[in-house]
This record gives C-alpha cells, sequence and structure tokens, in this order.
C-alpha cells in the first residue's frame, strides 16, 4: 500500500486514480458487490465520474473557455478562505468567552494523532519482526507483548486488554473482520475504512474469504489455509503480517513504515 | 467497552452517510481550519455543552441543505465546509455564541488574526 499525499485539492486531483476509497484497491471496486458503498462513497465516485466526463463549460474541442476555467478554479480558493475565516473566528470567540483554551484542538486531535492509530500496531509489529520471542509472546499474551513496547497509555488498557495479535506463515493467512466499529482494534490500527463495517463485507468475508482477497487483489495460494477471525466486544484481532523478504538489515524503525493497517486487517500484503 | 469520547464519537459516525474522510486508519484534513472545526466540536461535546447526538443531527441537516443548493457532483463540495456550518448551528443552539457574534467576528479584520497565529 502506497502512501498518498494529502494535498488541499485531493478529491478533484486525485479522481483519475483511488481517491474514492483510501487503501482500497480501486480495480477491486467495481465487482465488491456491497450495495451499502455506493452511499457512503457517492460524492467521490461521482466526482470521478465527473472529472472522465465533460466538465461544464468544456465545448466539443475539449477547450473549456478562459473565463469558466477561472471561475471554477477561484471559487473553491475563494470559498476556503472564508471557511478557514469562520473557523477560526469560532475558535477565538469560544476561547475568549472562556469556553474552550487555545490547546483544546491539540489536545483532542493528540488523542487521534499520536495516542491511538496504525502507527502503534506498525511499532508491535515491527519489533515481532525483530526479535522472534516478543513474536511469540504477542500470540501468547498480547497484553503482556504490547506492555512491553514503549506506547501511549491505555493501549493495554480498557481499550487494548482484549487484544489478540494472529500471525500469518507460509501456511497460514489471517483475516480480521468485525460487526460492530467499537469491536475495531483501535488502538493499533486506528480509524476503520469505510467499507470494513459493511454487512456484505463481513458476510462475504466470512463465506469466502478466498474470493474476497483475490478481489482485494491479494492472491492466496490454494495451498494456503486461509483463517478468519472475528472481532467482538471480548476480543479485538489484529494480524502480524509476514516480514517482507529483502528487508535483512532493515531498522525496526524502518521496518515499521512498511507496515499498513490493511496488513494487519489481512487485506493487504506488507 | 468505550472509555474515551473521542473514540465513541468518532466511531458513532462510522458506516454513515457523514463519517469522517479518513485514509490509512487517520482522519483526513485538507487544511488547518478543518482539524479547528473538528477539534472544537469534539471538545465542546465532550465537556458537555451539546449531546454528540445533536451535533451530528445538525450535520445531517447541513449536508442535506448542501445537497438541495448544489448538483450532486458539484466539485466544491467539502464535507468539512458542512462540518462547520453544523458546528456553528449547535454553538448557536447551546447558547455559547449568537449568530451576529460569529458572523461579525469571521468578517473583522480575519487577515489580521490569520497573522496572529
Amino acid at each position: 500500500m502506497t502512501t498518498r499525499p494529502d494535498t488541499s485539492d485531493e478529491q478533484i486531483s486525485n479522481v483519475g486514480s483511488d481517491a474514492r476509497t483510501p487503501g482500497f484497491p480501486t480495480r477491486a471496486f467495481p465487482t465488491l458487490g456491497f450495495p451499502g458503498l455506493a452511499r457512503f462513497s457517492r460524492r467521490n465516485m461521482l466526482l470521478a465520474a465527473s472529472a472522465a466526463a465533460a466538465v461544464p463549460g468544456i465545448g466539443a474541442d475539449g477547450i473549456e473557455p478562459a473565463a469558466a476555467q477561472a471561475q471554477r478554479f477561484e471559487y473553491p480558493a475563494d470559498r476556503e478562505a472564508k471557511s478557514a475565516a469562520r473557523a477560526l473566528a469560532l475558535e477565538s470567540l469560544l476561547i475568549e468567552k472562556g469556553i474552550i483554551t487555545g490547546n483544546t484542538v491539540n489536545t483532542v486531535l493528540s488523542f487521534f494523532e499520536t495516542q491511538m492509530g496504525p502507527f502503534n500496531g506498525a511499532k508491535i509489529v515491527a519489533r515481532a519482526w525483530v526479535d522472534p520471542a516478543f513474536k511469540q509472546l504477542l500470540v501468547d499474551d498480547t497484553p503482556a507483548a504490547i506492555a512491553r513496547l514503549d506506547l501511549p497509555k491505555g493501549m493495554a488498557g480498557a481499550e487494548g486488554e482484549h487484544m489478540r495479535a494472529v500471525a500469518n506463515s507460509p501456511a497460514v493467512h489471517n483475516l480480521v473482520i468485525c460487526t460492530l466499529c467499537s469491536c475495531y482494534p483501535w488502538p493499533v490500527l486506528g480509524l476503520p475504512p469505510y467499507w470494513y463495517k459493511d454487512p456484505t463485507f463481513r458476510a462475504r468475508a466470512a463465506r469466502e474469504p478466498r474470493v474476497v482477497l483475490k478481489e482485494f487483489g491479494l492472491d492466496i495460494l490454494p495451498s494456503i489455509e486461509i483463517k478468519t477471525w472475528d472481532s467482538s466486544a471480548q476480543i479485538r484481532w489484529f494480524v502480524v503480517p509476514e516480514r517482507p523478504a529483502g528487508t535483512d538489515g532493515v531498522s525496526e524503525a524502518e521496518l515499521a513504515k512498511l507496515i499498513t493497517a490493511e496488513g494487519m486487517m489481512g487485506v493487504a500484503r506488507v | 467497552m468505550q472509555s474515551r469520547f473521542e473514540h465513541f464519537a468518532v466511531t458513532s459516525m462510522m458506516g454513515s452517510p457523514d463519517h469522517p474522510p479518513r485514509a490509512d486508519g487517520a482522519l483526513k484534513f485538507s487544511h488547518p481550519w478543518e482539524r479547528t472545526a473538528f477539534g472544537v466540536a469534539l471538545a465542546l461535546s465532550r465537556d458537555g455543552h451539546f449531546e454528540w447526538e445533536d451535533f451530528r443531527q445538525h450535520l445531517i441537516a447541513a449536508i442535506g441543505d448542501w445537497e438541495r443548493r448544489n448538483e450532486i457532483d458539484d466539485p466544491s463540495w467539502n464535507y468539512y465546509d458542512q462540518w462547520l456550518s453544523a458546528l456553528e448551528a449547535a454553538v448557536i443552539a447551546a447558547g455559547l455564541a449568537s449568530e451576529d457574534e460569529i458572523a461579525l467576528r469571521a468578517t473583522a479584520a480575519p487577515a489580521a488574526r490569520l497573522c496572529g497565529k
């Protein structure tokens, strides 16, 4: 899984690629057949369609009149400036009234940006790749292993205490599914992708994991067993992917950068 | 099971049309003001100024308003514009600030405030 640039106009500029569904293989998308998905991603899909088709104002010769072009590109910039002014106005007004402080936004966001997210899972997996004893402990007693790492408080606590790791091997590929997003192993994986909660995905992944994984671009050899783990309020599973070939001598920190949330869900190779 | 309001607030929106944009397990903000609007909304609800569900109803209403006013494929769509409208509505409904106060502040020398940040 590659890292995508997070540009300000991504929704417009990336429509030819996979802007619709971050982390989701575009070419597999139409075949998955999740009825609810069109609704969730309708806007981005429509954006993709509108970019592929003619943009209003573009003539049959494909040339857009300069005035129309100027209008199309100036409007969003103006709107952005207004939105930015409104957001900052609201924040400063609430700070002035003593309702929030200047640190409030950073405090809230630090939870998402530094406390709970796929970077934690990546650190855990990277350690497992370089330390076989740690990997064994991780599979045998996940909270005990996590407690050995310098991770944010709460990782192995209320949210993390039921986490269980399953390791991929040359003989077994693991896939994690869940019924409720509150059962998703948030502390190690971050926010679930939108399709993850779709009942159709879950039902199909449980019934025909090999077919679903193939649609994700993951062709698992028939000789490899696929195990599906259903997360619940009791146990939240995550996958320790296999260490990629050719990474001998790569540092633990560099290895962590290779590890994606999708890899730890079992829907992508690392 | 949910020990953190932040966790509850975001997971409650998962799988719904009003869910926030995200990429690779992280929230996705295209501009700093989007992050500000997100953080302020969560903080105000966490601190009890309004119910999260009330904010979501404002958000759903804002998205519905946008859809009525615009073509469905209008490229000017920005999720956080609707979020900001919902936040303003929730702040006004909670009596934290008046519509006039917010409007005045937003138009009064925004450049100076931006520079001061």
